[in-house]
């Protein structure tokens, strides 16, 4: 009987909701251009357009860090497949690979202070899951990915 | 873990600072806002405040 | 959990001999990693305090007597403007965003900065700017000499340096709010669950109230500049009183920037001191809550207070008065931090490893900036003091001890987590020793000229200051000599030293102590437990 399959669901961290970090932009907007507006009210206007530029900088900047809020991967593991689901905004890639040919890496740059690359291959196709993770949760899942997914040439039981 | 007398003792605590800070700025403020309009009513002596520029 | 059952498949560790990131020179170039692009941060900013610390050492040699010795008064005075430049905009600056890119991410358990390569460019930004800065040493007319400050109309007179100049400092400034919004965005959106805004490491609280003060300082300096360029080229007469415009108002905005400026520079050294200070005390910060208040209340003073840099000007009786005492005011929360620095310390089981030693160097040493800036902000003694080399000893005072050793405190507290190995605490201590002594041989006796009525920024002077300028001088080479202990410290520790642990000093505390030396790995001898994975759930 094949048991009931296993999902590993990640994303990435956002500590601000949509609402906060509006209201933290109006009060950033409010604090920087009341600055630059009362200067211009003197006469200093050259001030202005370089407060807006930075508010424009500063509400693109949110906007990109608040777009992690729609990524994630979803890695489900069957008695027979392995399938990672990764969705970047509204794209959604999905990747198969069998269990049991399959391997879990963790790729260690040749700088070692760059983040290590963890990947799920088999025949010649690779799959990187978890880049938005820490190092020490990157690891973890690791750990647990390969218990699940085992060495290659070996399926674990999941049940 | 903290005991809930240890953490009302807190709780006092904090609000006795918050409460004593605040009259304290309070009165710093106050004593700001009146030197300022003093100063602009011009009731200093004549001898703390610089010479008015000649008129040309 | 069934997979437990199963006996454990180690997971295969592969080293990418030939991964896709670039190698060489193209890996710092195309840096978006946070640790390599605050490494760069670091060492530029060790190279500008070179080239900032040549300059101030051109001034000590030629204030050593009295007479015109070495320079002419126009380089002397390009000296005191660049000396200024580099070491504010150049070393400590970058220092800060430096020490913010290693931490920032490992304090708040984040990945990386959120805009990796937006920190590239605020970092390959500032290489060009100093560049370009430094040229003006070769143009017709010199560096600009008319004083960091750039007040016009003297500073509209610097010759062709004056648009490289204004350039520049827009590069700084582009730069500096580059960093400060990927500071604060990835304070606001990358911290890790149960990291709440009043659990964040006082490092962290500091640079995001830095960070603030940025965006809100930094447009009305290029603002500033951009009215000098076009007073000078386009007809414009924002300063000049011939076509109605107001050379004080330069003032005014020039320094509605610059207070805020010098607490960007101070801000974050509270914030590593307030980590260094609990760990060697072996006692938790005491008043965690407060300094977190007391760091914003110093961060919204540091706006209502400018016009004490300009009490000589004539400014109304009314200015005077709410200037000085908003200006005193900041002694609270200040004395609020100093209070809690000390009471953490009171019984606590303290260690004086070289961390340590600088943060209380710091603690002694900004106070005592801290007591000439409140002597400075009374009003009828500034009329005294203002422009003296007394203004001069107190501003160093808050920076060389203050924020310079406080910058040398956090390398020396965080290194080993940085690069794996100890340094050489005999070594280190030798520097914070002579360091300590030296700033002081130099910079006290100033407050002596100033107060003997030494102007400052001039190249010579009446035979009367001759005794303690040539003190100061002296002190001036030998804390210049002894801060090449410190480079060599540091490559001395890249190369070789003892393994550091994980948590190196032991009753650190924080995230980035949890992860092994050097961060983030080289072997990972056993699996880390999976509570350390926070959204990993199996369902």
């Amino acid at each position: 009987m094949d048991a009931a399959p296993h999902r590993i669901e990640i994303a990435p961290n956002c500590s601000l909701s949509v609402k906060g970090a509006l209201l933290f932009f109006g009060g950033t907007c409010f604090g920087s251009l009341g600055v630059a507006g009362t200067m211009a009210s003197l006469g200093l206007w050259p001030v202005l357009p370089f407060a807006g530029l930075e508010m424009v900088l500063l509400a693109w900047a949110l906007k990109v860090s608040l777009a992690r809020r729609r990524n994630s991967q979803t890695i489900t593991i069957c008695d027979r497949d392995i399938l990672v689901e990764s969705r970047t905004g509204s794209r959604c890639v999905q990747v198969v690979f069998p269990r049991h040919w399959a391997q879990v890496k963790l790729r260690h740059p040749a700088s070692r202070l760059s983040p290590s690359r963890l990947v799920i291959e088999s025949h010649g196709r690779q799959c990187e899951v978890g880049d938005f993770l820490t190092e020490e949760e990157r690891r973890g899942l690791a750990a647990r990915l390969s218990r699940m997914i085992g060495r290659i040439n070996e399926s674990p039981t999941l049940a | 873990m903290v005991s809930t007398d240890e953490e009302g003792r807190r709780k006092r605590v904090r609000r006795s600072a918050l409460i004593l800070g605040a009259v304290a700025l309070a009165f710093y403020i106050g004593f700001i806002v009146m030197s300022v309009v003093k100063a602009e009513r011009g009731s200093y002596p004549a001898g703390a405040r610089p010479p008015a520029a000649a008129e040309p | 959990m069934a997979e437990h059952a199963h006996a454990p498949a180690a997971v295969v560790h592969e080293h990418e001999e030939h991964d896709h990131k670039p190698h060489g020179w193209k890996r710092w170039v195309y840096a978006t990693n946070h640790k390599d692009i605050g490494t760069m941060y670091l060492v530029f900013s060790g190279l500008m305090f070179l080239i900032g610390g040549s300059f101030a050492m051109v001034i000590r040699a030629e204030l050593f007597k009295p007479g015109m010795q070495l320079v002419d008064p126009q380089l002397f005075n390009s000296m005191t403007t660049m000396h200024a430049l580099f070491m504010i905009f150049g070393a400590v600056m970058p220092a800060w965003t430096g020490l913010a890119n290693w931490l920032i991410p490992m304090q708040i358990g984040a990945p990386d900065m959120a805009l990796p390569r937006l920190n590239n460019m605020s970092f390959w930004i500032l290489p060009f700017a100093f560049t370009l800065l430094f040229c003006t040493l070769f143009v017709p007319g010199g560096a600009p000499a008319g004083g960091w400050t750039m007040y016009a109309p003297l500073f509209v007179q610097t010759g062709d340096a004056f648009p490289m100049t204004i350039f520049a400092i827009h590069m700084m400034g582009a730069s500096s709010i580059l960093g400060a919004i990927n500071v604060i965005v990835t304070i606001m959106n990358m911290r890790a669950k149960g990291m709440g805004l009043l659990r964040m490491p006082l490092f962290v609280w500091t640079w995001l109230i830095t960070a603030f003060l940025l965006i809100a300082a930094m447009p009305v300096l290029a603002g500033a500049v951009t009215m000098l360029l076009t007073d000078h080229y386009f007809g414009t007469t924002f300063f000049a009183a011939t076509g109605g415009g107001d050379p004080i108002m330069f003032q005014h905005i020039f320094w509605f920037f610059g207070h805020p400026e010098v607490y960007i520079l101070i801000l974050p050294a509270f914030g590593v001191v307030s980590e260094i200070i609990p760990t060697f005390s072996r006692k938790p910060l005491f008043g965690y809550e407060t300094m977190v208040y007391a760091t914003a209340s110093i961060g919204f003073l540091s706006f209502i207070v400018w016009a004490h840099h300009m009490f000589v000007t004539g400014i109304p009786l009314a200015g005077q008065l709410f200037f000085m005492l908003s200006t005193m005011l900041i002694a609270v929360p200040t004395g609020v931090k100093v209070f809690n620095w000390t009471a953490t310390m009171y019984k606590g089981s303290l260690s004086f490893e070289p961390p340590m030693l600088f943060a209380l160097g710091f603690l002694f040493m900004f106070t005592i900036g801290g007591f000439s800036g409140l002597m400075l902000a009374l009003v009828p003694a500034d009329y005294e003091y203002h422009g003296t080399y007394f203004v001069v000893a107190h501003f160093h005072y808050v920076l060389v001890p203050g924020a310079v050793f406080a910058i040398m405190g956090a390398v020396y507290y965080w290194l080993p987590k940085w690069c794996g190995n100890m340094y050489d605490m005999r070594l280190a201590k030798w520097h914070f020793w002579l360091s300590a002594i030296f700033v002081n041989v130099l910079f006290f006796p100033q407050h002596f000229l100033g107060l003997a009525g030494m102007p400052r920024r001039i190249p010579d002077y009446p035979v009367q200051f001759t005794d303690w300028n040539m003190v100061s001088s002296l002190g001036g080479f030998a804390f210049g000599l002894s801060q090449f202990l410190f480079p060599y410290i540091i490559w001395k520790c890249i190369r070789s030293g003892e393994r550091a642990t994980g948590r190196v000093w032991e009753s650190a505390h924080g995230l980035e102590w949890e992860l092994p030396s050097p961060a983030p790995y080289h072997s990972w001898g056993e699996p880390p437990s999976e509570a350390l994975i926070a959204r990993g759930a199996a369902h």
